[in-house]
């Protein structure tokens, strides 16, 4: 049994090949014996160690014998020069290597491969360079295979020069080896075994292998007595293996249920609209709330603001642009059917929603490769917006776009919400790679839609809130079967594949030649080649035809999108950008990625698998069947009429964005540690209001912009403010600073300098100075953002950010008063304003005339006053300056 | 000095929607601001005596190898194209990038200096000559070999940055000293290549942004702070003033909103930094002989000489903690040419800020911190004569601030791959910095998410030894 469970840790630990119920056939198990499972092994058609031992200590004595027993599946063989043949090798290192590492050079290989005449043939190598073959492989039939390890002295640092191969040996040693290889230059001592897979082991080829033996005499390794040299892996520290034998077959323990009676978890119900005393003043449903509840605190509203102030405030929230022209109060609410839909509301909106996904234009990290086709991303949000995209549907273009039938570019642009993660080209470690993405990726979505921290539960059941790690890992589940990159944007033809593969076989011809000759110089292995070098290593024929394919691709339209081949009903493919280490993005290859259960969530502290499944808080599935496991499922789930937290979420969201708070203060925590609602019912009215609505995002935009609520003016009252100083019932408007991009987009519309082109690749930061397009398209480079975008708070475009902070610093003022921009605008606005004069002082009623301009209004008396005092000893584009730092005009009205 | 403001006695919540006033954040404003909400006057800081006042973080990008510099490791000119010995190969972390074949000597020499005799290589002559003073840990360890994760471990505690960085903590726990600068700086040089510096290094995470390193080209100076053509003080004066009377009205119409109020404020103290500024950045009345000595005026020493001095006159005036990013300490290939480079550019100009610190009498009150984001490998690195990234075991050194110098704690194995006596981890170092500035780093909290987070979220306590005299 002790053996049994040192193999059970062993496959989960490591395997991710060895699946179903074909995962363990025991056979026997004796005390002392070597490693005696079955198991069968696929190919990935990537190179892979699915099994790996360890030794219990290094072996460094003159002679090693092997043992395996070998049956190939006939179905899955082919040879050439039909097929490319097959591989499969059990290699001895010093070195366990990744899952991807390939033990060559030096190191012994006892396998199959392609030998004379095209044949698959028994073979041992230390290198590929190299190879010495035995007898042809047939399929379905069981093989034993011998092999020989020998050193030239028993010196421990001698190398095992010498590799000897027997296949079906009777139990005596026979006089002549089937294969015989030698390599001066061998490793010296063994501490790890596995058995490799590679380019030519398909997903469907199936090889049972077992009755693993190592010994140091051929008596020994045919005697049953001898300790074996195996031990099991060492597991992680802190990890206990989760699943006894028994259980394997289990994807993971059942779900135990879990409640709550946390508000934001239970059903949003609707409640009755109040009747508040002072009907009069309610205008939308919103107002009864507001006023019942203000009502009941015993505090009046403010009084209606200044057309001014609304029509600035109007356009400013939903434009981030400063209006032309006051709009007439009559025709206010026809004013914001203007702006709803328009392509700068679009602009606005478009960047809260892209705060929200932590949308950037490079990878991140330390080597933050530019995204270049993620502009698309950008555009499609906007768009959302301006066509009014019902957020039912915007959310399920995000989630699973790629899932969505009929074909449509758009959708698959629209996954550019999951291909937005973060990670570092740097990692050498794929599966901490790989992680890292899902990790982002599950973090954000949760954050997005459901309001939840989930983040926590990476490593630890969350502290607060009913969520599980488990529930952690099985919605991590969800987005496994994908990747993000650069997604042809038309489905594939003939024409795409051929442009694809042709690049990728020229290129990984070119890359092995550079490994083989690296090697054959004696680079340790893993060789490693770092694909920006090996153009440098074509022909010029090579480079020739090169060149002619990646300008083929790099004329397809395409978009940084998140895409499973295996999930979509859709043939796209990747284009081949050049990131420096591929992660998997083959159908073969993603179809075998699993998502486990990981320990503190540490990736080499693996459990067990776990299937899609969101957290069992919202209850499980009443079956199994007709599960489709894929990202629509979760679409379909989060956009569920019962959901209680996404249309919540979402309008509170759209609160935000109005008032500059939510009804939950906290927008992307929901959770226990998050904020309580300040208006419960008008937070679950607005939601059912939503849904009912067809998930109209405009229609509960309407119902805010045209309440009084809204259009309260900014007047203090000492009653009001002592009942509730944070003006949490909304008893008048908080002027708010504007965000950063709306600073700097309404200096250039005031000065008219504001080029209003919509859409397209990012204005680079270099020209970032020079450009006067709105600033959300200003190239926006992780870590590297804008230097006024940053000054004023931007998002930091690497975590969700529900909510930009407002920092007061004194680089402000300096930017708002020194930069060359302002110094531009402001010359622009004074030669419109005086152009005929350059009197050193201005006159009094040019800057009255700059003062009606940015403010929308006549001065008061007093303001007049202290205008005056501006015409002395300042220049007209000084005192433009000056108006551009009112607090008036940075904050929104 | 005093503090802006009790981390105990705030709700995170106020003091998100009332956004303070920021950098180079006068107290005097902000005890005003905060009067009506400060339920205790309780500096942050100040939980012992502590023994620095201010912190200069060199921060050595790309991880210099501590073979070669720190941790000289005779065994190494031994067992030079070996592989890793099988007994110290066992506990080698398994993380990728930590190879077992080939190790490499060091090229250079090591000699002893000072009093204390400690050991430093000859790459680093004029560093070696301060030995007395600095307090040398051989035992850094951690497990992130990636550099942008492990800048942000080194910086901030987690590899994803997602946390304050340790001089956003450390501004928090003591507040400005000064009205006329930023309070946290950070100057990044040689940013080239590879070598993306992370923007949480000088973050405020969850702190309130004011807390954050304001980014300074030690070429360029503070940002903006010359006036547009044409505009001179005086009229700038002007200008300011009307401003001032403008907006007092509009908050007289509004009443109570500190925010705007801040900002009134903010102008002041953005003209004191317009000011301040040119003053800190011009170096032309330092006298020759610093000139020299930072080797303002060589091609080598030339930026970092002038990133070291401007760090000196920083925190002379009153800035609390200035970070000196150098990059390009990345030798994957050609060691010998890389470190060789690295440092000379850095070992003058550090040297000098030592000497000038403690001429001074700058030292006792400034912790100097030298460290990278991980070592390097014993090991070569494919065949191409450098090392790989190594978090395993590698160097860091302290000085002045109440740092007992001449000092080495901690030790790795014999080769230098892993650390095995006293092993700290970087919560434990982010620990000693505060430990240094007097604050606790488990008792300097701010509630964010419910949560009454620290510095050190993974546990980490000061290395107490590298303090006392």
């Amino acid at each position: 049994m002790s053996r049994f469970v040192s193999i059970t840790t062993l496959l989960l630990f490591l395997g991710q090949i060895l699946t179903g119920d074909e995962v363990l056939q025991l056979t026997h198990s004796g005390q002392g014996e070597n490693a005696t499972a079955f198991f069968e092994i696929s190919g990935t058609s990537e190179r892979q160690n699915p099994v790996v031992y360890s030794l219990s200590e290094s072996f460094e004595e003159e002679t090693l014998f092997l043992h395996y027993r070998i049956r190939y599946r006939a179905e899955g063989l082919d040879s050439l020069p039909a097929g490319d043949g097959e591989f499969f090798v059990f290699w001895l290192d010093q070195q366990k290597g990744a899952n991807q590492s390939t033990h060559s050079g030096g190191i012994p290989n006892i396998g199959i491969h392609v030998g004379p005449k095209g044949a698959n043939r028994f073979m041992v190598r230390y290198s590929s360079a190299q190879e010495s073959f035995g007898p042809v492989l047939e399929g379905d039939r069981e093989y034993r295979v011998v092999a020989r390890l020998e050193k030239k002295s028993a010196a421990s640092d001698a190398a095992f020069s010498r590799l000897s191969l027997w296949v079906d040996p009777e139990s005596e040693i026979p006089d002549t080896p089937d294969a015989v290889i030698e390599d001066p230059k061998a490793l010296s001592s063994i501490r790890w075994v596995g058995f490799s897979t590679a380019r030519k082991t398909e997903v469907g080829d199936r090889i049972l292998i077992g009755d693993l033996r190592l010994a140091s005499s051929w008596d020994a390794l045919f005697s049953n007595t001898k300790t074996s040299l195996l031990s099991e892996i060492p597991a992680p520290p802190g990890f206990t293996p989760p699943a006894p034998p028994q259980e394997i077959a289990e994807v993971d323990p059942p779900p135990e249920e879990v409640t709550t009676d946390h508000w934001s978890f239970l059903p949003v119900e609707k409640p009755d609209i109040p009747t508040p005393e002072g009907s009069g003043w309610v205008r939308t449903p919103v107002d009864a709330f507001i006023l019942d509840a203000l009502e009941r605190a015993e505090i009046s509203h403010a009084p209606l603001a200044s057309n001014t102030a609304l029509t600035r405030r109007i356009s400013l929230v939903l434009t981030g642009l400063p209006p032309k022209d006051v709009v007439p109060s009559d025709q206010l609410d026809a004013y914001i059917d203007t702006l709803l839909g328009s392509q700068a509301y679009g602009e606005r909106w478009g960047r809260h929603w892209l705060d929200v996904a932590r949308w950037a234009e490079s990878n991140g990290h330390q080597h933050n490769r530019p995204r270049a086709h993620a502009w698309r991303y950008r555009d499609w949000v906007i768009d959302s917006f301006v066509a009014g995209k019902p957020y039912d549907q915007f959310l399920r273009e995000q989630i699973a776009g790629d899932e969505i039938a009929p074909f449509h570019p758009d959708h698959v642009i629209a996954t550019g919400f999951l291909a937005a993660a973060r990670y570092s080209g740097n990692e050498l470690d794929k599966a901490i790679q790989r992680n890292d993405i899902l990790v982002d990726i599950t973090n954000t979505t949760a954050k997005a839609f459901l309001g939840l921290t989930m983040e926590c539960a990476q490593c630890h059941d969350h502290f607060f809130d009913p969520v599980t790690q488990w529930d952690y890992y099985h919605l991590m589940a969800y987005f496994a079967k994908g990747q993000p990159g650069d997604v042809i944007l038309e489905p594939s033809h003939p024409e795409i594949e051929e442009a694809v593969s042709n690049r990728w076989g020229l290129f990984e011809s070119v890359r092995s030649r550079v490994v083989e000759r690296k090697r054959a110089a004696g680079t340790p292995e893993p060789v490693l080649v770092i694909p920006k070098s090996v153009p440098g290593a074509m022909t010029p024929v090579e480079k020739r035809t090169f060149a002619i394919i990646e300008s083929k691709i790099s004329d397809l339209p395409k978009a940084w999108a998140y895409y499973s081949p295996v999930t979509s009903p859709h043939d796209l493919e990747f284009a081949p950008t050049a990131i420096r280490w591929p992660l998997p993005f083959q159908k073969e290859s993603l179809e075998t990625v699993e998502t486990r259960f990981l320990d503190r969530g540490n990736v080499t502290s693996t459990g067990p698998v776990v299937a899609p499944r969101w957290p069992q808080v919202f209850g499980g599935f009443e079956s199994e069947e007709d599960r489709s496991h894929s990202r629509s499922e979760l679409a379909d789930w989060l956009t569920g009429p019962e959901h209680p937290l996404t249309a919540r979420v979402w309008v509170n969201r759209i609160w935000q964005w109005h008032f500059g708070r939510g009804l939950v203060e906290t927008s992307g925590d929901f959770g226990v540690a998050g904020a309580k609602p300040s208006h419960p019912e008008l937070l679950d009215w607005l939601a059912t209001e939503l849904i009912e609505s067809g998930w109209n995002t405009q229609h509960i935009q309407r119902l805010i912009l045209r309440s009084n609520t809204f259009r309260q003016g900014s007047q203090f009252s000492d009653n009001a403010s002592q009942r509730d100083p944070g003006n949490e019932l909304l008893w008048r408007w908080t002027p708010r600073r504007l965000e950063a991009e709306a600073i700097r987009d309404s200096i250039l519309a005031i000065s008219g300098s504001l080029d209003e082109s919509a859409g397209g690749p990012s204005i680079a930061l270099a020209s970032a100075d020079q450009s006067t397009r709105r600033s959300l398209y200003l190239e926006q480079r992780r870590d590297n953002l804008p230097h006024q975008q940053m000054l004023f708070d931007s998002a930091d475009a690497l975590t969700s950010c529900a909510k930009r902070r407002v920092s007061t610093v004194s680089l402000q003022p300096l930017w708002l008063m020194n930069n060359p921009v302002i110094a531009r605008e402001t010359v622009q606005i004074a030669n419109q304003l005086e152009p005929a004069t350059d009197s050193e002082a201005p006159s009094s009623s040019a800057i009255h005339d700059a003062f009606q301009r940015i403010l929308l209004r006549d001065p008061t008396d007093e303001e007049r006053i202290a205008l005056e005092e501006l015409t002395v000893g300042t220049s007209l584009e000084e005192a433009i300056a000056v108006l551009f730092n009112l607090n008036e005009f940075l904050y929104i009205p | 000095m005093s503090p802006l403001f009790s981390p105990h006695s705030q709700s995170r919540r106020q003091l998100l929607t009332r956004s303070l006033a920021g950098i180079g954040a006068s107290s005097v404003a902000l005890e005003s601001l905060l009067a009506a909400e400060k339920n205790s006057s309780t500096p942050a800081g100040s939980h012992f005596q502590p023994s620095a006042k201010r912190v200069i973080f060199l921060f050595m990008s790309g991880g210099p190898s501590q073979v070669d510099t720190f941790d000289p490791k005779p065994e190494l000119t031994k067992l030079a194209g070996k592989d890793v010995p099988e007994s110290l190969a066992a506990s080698v972390p398994r993380i990728k990038r930590a190879g077992l074949k080939n190790l490499m000597a060091s090229p250079w020499k090591f000699q002893q200096y000072g009093e204390s005799g400690i050991p430093v290589s000859e790459l680093l002559p004029k560093t070696a000559e301060h030995v007395d003073d600095l307090c040398i840990i051989r035992s850094m360890q951690h497990r992130n070999p990636v550099h942008g994760p492990g800048e942000c471990v080194a910086l901030t505690g987690t590899g994803a940055g997602d946390r304050p960085s340790i001089g956003a903590w450390s501004l928090y726990g003591l507040g400005s000293e000064t009205e006329d600068l930023p309070a946290f700086i950070s100057m990044n040089l040689h940013t080239d290549g590879m070598q993306y510096p992370q923007a949480a290094g000088w973050g405020a995470g969850f702190l309130p942004p004011q807390f954050q390193g304001t980014v300074v080209d030690p070429e360029k100076g503070i940002r903006d702070v010359k006036m547009p053509g044409g505009t001179s003080l005086s009229s700038r004066r002007h200008q300011l003033s009307s401003l001032e009377k403008l907006n007092r009205l509009h908050l007289e119409s509004l009443q109570q909103h500190p925010e705007l109020e801040a900002r009134i404020r903010s102008y002041e103290m953005a003209f004191r930094l317009q000011t301040a500024a040119p003053e800190l950045f011009d170096l032309s009345k330092e006298p020759g002989y610093i000139r020299t000595t930072y080797g303002l005026d060589q091609s080598p020493t030339k930026q970092t000489g002038r990133g070291c001095l401007l760090a000196r006159r920083m925190i002379e005036r009153g800035v609390r903690f200035v970070q000196l990013r150098i990059g390009g300490w990345d030798a994957h290939g050609n060691l010998k040419g890389n470190h060789e480079r690295m440092c000379s550019m850095t070992d003058g100009p550090i040297a000098a800020l030592l000497t000038d610190l403690k001429q001074r009498g700058l030292l006792d009150s400034t912790l100097v911190v030298w460290a990278g984001e991980f070592g390097r490998t014993p090991t070569m690195e494919g065949k191409a004569n450098g090392r790989d990234h190594s978090p395993a075991g590698y160097s860091v050194w302290f000085a002045g601030g109440g740092v007992k110098g001449g000092q080495i704690i901690g030790r790795t194995d014999p080769i230098g791959y892993v650390a095995t006596e006293r092993p700290v981890s970087p919560h434990d170092f982010h620990a000693t910095i505060l430990h240094g500035l007097g604050l606790q780093s488990d008792k300097l909290t701010w509630n964010h998410h419910g949560r009454d987070e620290v510095p050190t979220v993974f546990g980490g306590s000061a290395v107490e030894e590298v303090f006392g005299s």
